[in-house]
């Protein structure tokens, strides 16, 4: 699937949060490796991140910055490990306050440091800690699982995680301590609760197409408006929470007033972000019906002409082909009763005339053959190619017996296509081969190749050849490389085969060197079919 | 095919019954308008020196008076019922298929055997033909001594074609 340049921008963006939650876990450690305090928290004044937690966000942003490298396919067991650590390391703690057990595996990790703790007793992890990184860790194990709905588990850890450290922040934000701990005697560290914050944006961002990440990054007027709309909606309200904050600090006005201001801006701001939003939206749907009525009238247009291109087809048919039959046939008829009175080269002019008349009456049948091809042809089902070569070595059976041809083949799938047309290719490029032989008896080879997701099939012979110079040209309606005396031929026989071929979206080359024998490509696309014995 | 088991043995006793006076030739009616395909026609019949009698209408609507025996065509002696009628598609005032449609339509005569003898190659003239109650359809052949041979094949199969009851043959 290729990635849009939004899936890219999210990629990065997630490998760059994977990187910074790394860094301010290795940080951490380094400030308690260091007794330097300022790496263990946000600031002074500020708790200390603990170091386990700090060991988790280090084990977590390795397992992301891995998982956005690998296939988005097979679950990567390193990342799942690393899951399963950090939903152990949470939920101990969440076991230890329901049990009322002390593990105290928080403070395993510099013992001394974490128990002397600070103005605020041992730095222990707190209980929104413990449960945010069940939902990391949980996150982890599920990355790339998705039911059969679409529903994709791990989103909705990674939503309940940044939720808990988006109330966090806020609450350090506006000061309001029992949005950041609730239950515990020490409530998440500053940098914890960002640390959460970058982890849930790299987790959500790191598989930019899927799940939510799809429809925001997609070309569709739903990602355009989530894109837009998405960021008002984080942004107004907290702007505006915090213009309300500072203006009560302030005491620029009472608290009732402030609410109901708070109330207006916000109804203000969001209509005109989702009317602007709305106008955006309509602009885009009225261009797309505009091109849908243009390609509704180019289809309109399409099928007349084909009806048209039928009825040319049923009169030439008719019309054409009658006053034809005419000449031959009075020419014959002249032939047989004047012959005798008729000296050799008047009987030679009857012989000339009659010949141009069978000749047009060839050139008119092939000119059907090839209108045909697009207005007679049946829709493509699974054709079995060794029955079809079967039938084209039964019509070609005189042909084949006169001039000692050897034909042989190697084992021919089956392929979606129409199986009268696909008899006409091979009985074309068979019977060239039969025709434009050398002084050997012809030998021809039909073989069937499958690559790149076709099957690319050849037809080899000994014969004589074609320059280089004209491989392009032989597929061209009407044009021969010989004179009708040395081959004989309407110059149809290639542009139809090409014609069928790409009717069936293929294409069809060649290979040849003068003297040295002709082999003929072509290709038709495989899809979820079988070989005959493979 | 459509013709049951009865015509046949009717023609059979028929042919029993005929055998010492000479038997009249069977007409075969030629409808088509083009003056080319009739003297073809008719120099092919020469030509393979076939034992029945042809004769031409070049008009769909003096088809139907010849079979009804309508105006000049009520004499009999000179106009005789065809055993057998090659039936061009193309025809003025009245098309092929019409006059097809009548023919198996009329009480007497729907079971004259009616071979469709058409320029068009084409499988839905073919199909039609066959819904329309043909007895066979032929492609009128490119050259001149395919014609004769068909001529051949036709007189050939004359004699075991069925042949309609018609009161006071």
């Amino acid at each position: 699937m290729a990635e849009t340049a939004s899936q890219l921008f999210l990629l990065r963006l997630s490998r760059r949060a994977s990187v910074a939650v790394i860094l301010v876990g290795g940080l951490v450690l380094a400030g308690w490796l260091l007794h330097v305090q300022i790496l263990k928290s946000a600031g002074r004044g500020f708790i200390a991140m603990n170091p386990l937690t700090a060991l988790l966000f280090i084990i977590a942003g390795f397992a992301l910055i891995r998982a956005g490298q690998r296939s988005r396919k097979r679950p990567d067991l390193v990342v799942m490990i690393c899951g399963i650590i950090i939903v152990l390391g949470g939920a101990t703690k969440i076991a230890e306050c329901a049990l009322g057990v002390d593990l105290n595996l928080d403070q395993m990790l510099f013992q001394r440091q974490v128990n002397s703790g600070g103005p605020y007793g041992p730095n222990e992890i707190a209980m929104n800690t413990a449960l945010s990184f069940v939902c990391c860790g949980a996150a982890l194990l599920l990355l790339d699982m998705q039911t059969k709905r679409g529903i994709r588990p791990a989103q909705t850890f990674i939503i309940i995680e940044g939720l808990l450290a988006l109330l966090a922040l806020i609450g350090y934000g506006y000061r309001v301590l029992p949005l950041y701990s609730f239950g515990s005697k020490l409530p998440m560290a500053l940098n914890t609760a960002i640390c959460f914050e970058l982890f849930a944006i790299a987790a959500i961002t790191v598989r930019p197409s899927r799940g939510l990440m799809m429809v925001i990054t997609s070309d569709t007027t739903g990602g355009a408006m989530a894109r837009r709309l998405l960021p008002a909606a984080i942004f107004i309200p907290l702007i505006l929470g915090a213009l309300l904050f500072s203006s009560e600090k302030h005491g620029f006005f009472a608290t009732e007033s402030g609410i109901s201001l708070f109330a207006f801006a916000n109804i203000v701001l969001f209509t005109g972000v989702v009317w602007w939003n709305a106008k955006l939206l309509f602009w885009a749907e009225e261009e797309r019906l505009k091109a849908m009525e243009k390609l509704k009238r180019m289809a309109a247009d399409l099928e007349r002409s084909n009806t048209e291109l039928q009825q040319f087809a049923y009169v030439a048919s008719h019309d054409l082909t009658e006053p034809l039959r005419m000449v031959v046939s009075y020419l014959e008829l002249l032939n047989s009763r004047a012959g005798e009175k008729l000296d050799a080269q008047e009987r030679e002019f009857i012989g000339y005339a009659s010949d141009g008349a069978r000749r047009m009456q060839h050139l008119i049948q092939d000119l059907l053959a090839y209108a045909r091809v697009d207005t007679r042809g049946r829709p493509l089902e699974p054709t079995d190619c060794e029955r079809v070569l079967a039938s084209v070595m039964a019509n070609l059976k005189v042909a084949i017996a006169e001039s000692q041809t050897v034909v042989e083949h190697d084992p021919l799938p089956t392929v979606e296509g129409d199986v009268v047309q696909l008899t006409q290719v091979f009985q074309n490029l068979i019977g060239n081969a039969i025709k434009f032989h050398g002084k050997q008896a012809p030998r021809i080879h039909v073989g069937a190749v499958r690559r790149n997701g076709e099957w690319v099939f050849d037809v080899k012979d000994n014969g004589i050849g074609i320059d280089p110079k004209n491989f392009e040209r032989i597929f061209v309606l009407f044009q021969r490389l010989h004179t009708r005396q040395e081959y004989p031929g309407t110059g149809m026989g290639l542009a139809i085969c090409k014609k069928i071929v790409e009717r069936h979206g293929g294409r069809i080359w060649v290979e040849s060197k003068p003297g040295e024998g002709t082999a003929f490509y072509f290709t038709i696309a495989a899809k979820n079919e079988k070989a005959n014995g493979h | 095919m459509k013709f049951s088991k009865q015509n046949n043995k009717a023609v059979h006793s028929g042919e029993a019954e005929a055998s010492p006076p000479a038997k009249k030739p069977v007409t075969v009616l030629h409808v088509d308008d083009d003056p080319n395909d009739t003297t073809l026609l008719q120099v092919a019949c020469a030509r393979a020196a076939v034992d029945f009698q042809l004769q031409n209408v070049g008009d769909g609507l003096e088809v139907i008076h010849y079979l009804s025996g309508a105006g000049k065509y009520a004499d009999r002696e000179r106009y005789e019922i065809p055993g057998l009628v090659l039936l061009d598609l193309k025809m003025p005032r009245a098309t092929g298929w019409e006059i097809l449609k009548w023919i198996r339509g009329h009480a007497l005569l729907n079971h004259l055997p009616v071979i469709v003898l058409s320029g068009s190659e084409l499988q839905e003239d073919k199909l039609r033909a066959f819904e329309g109650g043909a007895t066979s359809y032929l492609v009128k052949p490119p050259n001149f001594n395919s014609l004769v041979n068909m001529v051949k094949d036709i007189g050939a199969q004359l004699p075991i074609l069925p042949q309609p009851k018609v009161g006071g043959v």
